[in-house]
């Protein structure tokens, strides 16, 4: 068996295919510029996107593939001789079908390596996640089996890109329709879990069981409806069919839990923070490896809001729970894991602007141009504290000026009482003279 | 003949219908140990009755009985074509395969055991006279070399009934004697059943010949009882034709070394 696999893997169109699918997938993942990248340093996302990758370009790609080798009988007219041969017709899709999925393994081993390589590089930790990449092993398995079947039953060479072209399509039909539940049984994960989410096990591990149960079931129906092939031995198709359909009957039923495929981690019990002057910011353990970056945006943070008061003092990222926290806390959002400090400054100093109250509508004011005059605020903060801040036209320029050129007490007695504006949902105390 | 004790294949009273038109009506004939030649007309149900020998078929009435057992059922069917070589008449093979390789997948696909795999292609390699080429790609061998790896990958399972659906059609003269010598090596050792027209090939290589017209067996017998049908007294491709052409009085003109077309 290994014999005839490795020459079904040497000859097969999968043998050319595969490896030019592994050198395209290698380059995607090594042309990601690690500084703006939305995965690299975060072991879960790696996962997800070397999952992504091999589900919807390669598995699109390698199921076309099989689909053009599954249909070789018709092509090179073996059939009159392949069809009464004593091995059966399930057999036969299976070898065909193993040898594009191992090159397909292959490639998305080398996935892999290139990817946890550049993530090792960022990230603090060894802490692979395994489930988004055996979910996405088993939906090529499944991919590429339904691409098998199709080449064995409706042999003509526009199959090939047919099948190709539906399985993308399918994925784009999920993504557009997210609740459809077509993407439990066709499962692309695209999320980005950072350190907040971690992997639904029970579901991943049910939709990876459909899929490749369902690929070894689907597989044998070319034998079942061609009759002068062998067809397959009950005890050997039943059991799968059996799991695929405990496995779909599983997906139907199990709960959406944080998003379509992750739950909510669990809080840290001591989460890497760091502390300036009153200043304090914490993050998830998946950016442990930014606690220094962390450390010196805090500063920053803090020296630009100096003795000033009403501000958020506590910054955590994004659903991390801070418990009960002296004052008001805020929240910012890590996009990048190699994110920089004088963008982590940013963001920080987003997240420690007073917010209104709940249910409170900012009206645009005429000092601040038109626009929501809290607006007006952040841009006074951020322009002490020396960091960009988005323009918005002359008139809040002007604004922003009037500010920033009054005295230095001035200013601060202005942005104290905005705070209180900002706070109470009242309108911003008029610009200083 | 009709169904004989000592046949390695039986068919009795087989009838094949393909919608309205009948293939094979009502065919009784036993194929014993030797070559027997299947001999008639394009149409005549060659093919349709190497179907009901190879398993690929059954007939719609009738019966057919093969090593001894009956093909229905898919463990019986699975363990009598594991003991069945099959050459068909539009031989097809993978391209990129080289010789060994394909015999190899030709070996896997008729259940030889793995550990005889190797042994049993270099044995099928070895009897074909492609020992030489098994490194070979399929697509780089001469239409000669390609009907001998058919050969081979039809007897690599050492079958017990061997079906050749036209194996020399396309050969050069050269290649025929020595497709010929092949064949009869082959008869030595398994039931084989030779469909053709080529009369030459009938006087040459078989034991018995059974000639079809449109789907009914006209003759059984010896080579030597066909040629005498028409009163030849040799037993060559002449008499064969002779004889054929007794049976099918005014089918046509046959091309000459060729019956029936």
């Amino acid at each position: 068996m290994i014999r005839v696999l490795w020459c079904e893997m040497r000859r097969g169109e999968a043998g050319k295919v595969g490896p030019l699918m592994g050198l395209i997938g290698a380059l995607y993942l090594l042309l990601e510029d690690r500084t703006e990248s939305d995965w690299i340093g975060w072991w879960a996302d790696t996962g997800i996107v070397v999952q992504l990758f091999g589900v919807i370009v390669m598995g699109s790609v390698m199921a076309a593939t099989a689909t053009w080798t599954a249909s070789r009988g018709q092509r090179d007219r073996t059939r009159p001789w392949t069809d009464t041969a004593a091995r059966g017709g399930w057999s036969q899709a299976l070898l065909i079908w193993a040898s594009v999925w191992l090159w397909t393994l292959l490639a998305y081993a080398v996935h892999v390596v290139i990817a946890f390589g550049r993530t090792a590089g960022v990230s603090d930790e060894f802490a692979p996640v395994w489930e988004p990449l055996l979910l996405g092993a088993a939906m090529s398995a499944l991919q590429i089996a339904v691409g098998v079947v199709v080449g064995t039953l409706l042999p003509s060479r526009l199959m090939a890109p047919v099948v190709g072209a539906v399985w993308y399509a399918l994925f784009v039909a999920a993504a557009f329709a997210p609740g459809s539940g077509i993407g439990r049984f066709a499962p692309a994960v695209d999320e980005h879990w950072a350190g907040s989410l971690v992997p639904d096990t029970a579901l991943m591990l049910s939709s990876a069981a459909w899929c490749l149960a369902a690929a070894v079931a689907v597989l044998a129906v070319p034998a079942l409806v061609r009759r002068p092939v062998v067809s397959p031995r009950p005890w050997g198709v039943v059991p799968v069919a059996v799991v695929a359909l405990l496995a779909a009957g599983a997906l139907v039923t199990l709960p959406e839990k944080a998003t379509p495929w992750a739950a909510a981690a669990p809080q840290p019990e001591d989460p890497p923070c760091a502390t300036t002057g009153r200043t304090t910011a914490c993050l998830w353990p998946a950016n442990r490896h930014l606690l220094p970056r962390l450390e010196r945006a805090v500063a920053d943070v803090d020296r630009a809001l100096g003795p000033l008061e009403g501000f958020n003092r506590r910054l955590d990222e994004q659903w991390l729970d801070p418990g009960p926290v002296a004052g008001e806390a805020g929240e910012f959002a890590v996009m990048t894991p190699d994110v920089g400090v004088r963008r982590l400054s940013q963001d920080l100093l987003a997240a420690a602007m007073p917010r209104p109250p709940e249910g409170c509508e900012r009206e645009g004011s005429k000092a601040a141009g038109g626009l929501p005059d809290d607006f007006l605020l952040a841009a006074v903060v951020h322009h002490r504290a020396q960091a960009p801040f988005d323009y918005y036209g002359e008139e809040f320029a002007a604004a922003v000026e009037k500010v920033v050129t009054a005295p230095r007490a001035e200013q601060d007695k202005w942005i104290g009482k905005a705070v209180d504006s900002v706070r109470g949902c009242a309108p911003l105390p008029g610009l200083p003279r | 003949m009709s169904a004989g004790v000592d046949s390695v294949a039986v068919v009795e009273g087989a009838t094949v219908r393909y919608r309205t038109v009948v293939a094979l009506d009502r065919v009784s004939l036993g194929f014993p140990a030797g070559v027997t030649a299947l001999l008639g007309p394009n149409g005549a149900g060659k093919s349709t009755l190497l179907s009901l020998l190879s398993t690929a078929r059954t007939p719609d009435e009738g019966s057919v009985t093969l090593l001894g057992e009956q093909g229905r059922g898919r463990a019986r069917v699975r363990r009598l074509r594991e003991r069945i070589g099959v050459l068909p008449q539009a031989f097809g093979y993978h391209p990129r395969f080289t010789v060994e390789e394909f015999v190899t997948y030709a070996a896997w696909l008729r259940n030889v055991p793995a550990g005889d795999r190797a042994g049993r292609v270099a044995d099928a390699l070895a009897l074909v006279d492609m020992t030489a080429y098994r490194d070979r790609r399929m697509r780089e061998l001469s239409g000669g070399m390609l009907r001998r790896v058919g050969i081979a990958q039809a007897v690599v399972n050492q079958p017990e009934l061997v079906l050749l659906d036209e194996p020399t059609v396309g050969l050069d003269p050269a290649q025929r004697v020595g497709f010929r010598e092949l064949i009869e090596r082959l008869g030595e050792r398994s039931a084989v059943v030779l469909s053709t027209h080529l009369a030459e090939d009938v006087a040459h290589v078989c034991d018995r010949v059974s000639v079809l017209l449109a789907g009914r067996v006209r003759f059984t017998g010896t080579v030597g009882e066909l040629c005498a049908l028409a009163g030849a007294g040799k037993v060559d491709g002449t008499g064969v034709e002779a004889g054929y052409l007794h049976l099918a009085g005014g089918a046509g003109d046959p091309e000459p070394g060729e019956v029936g077309r």
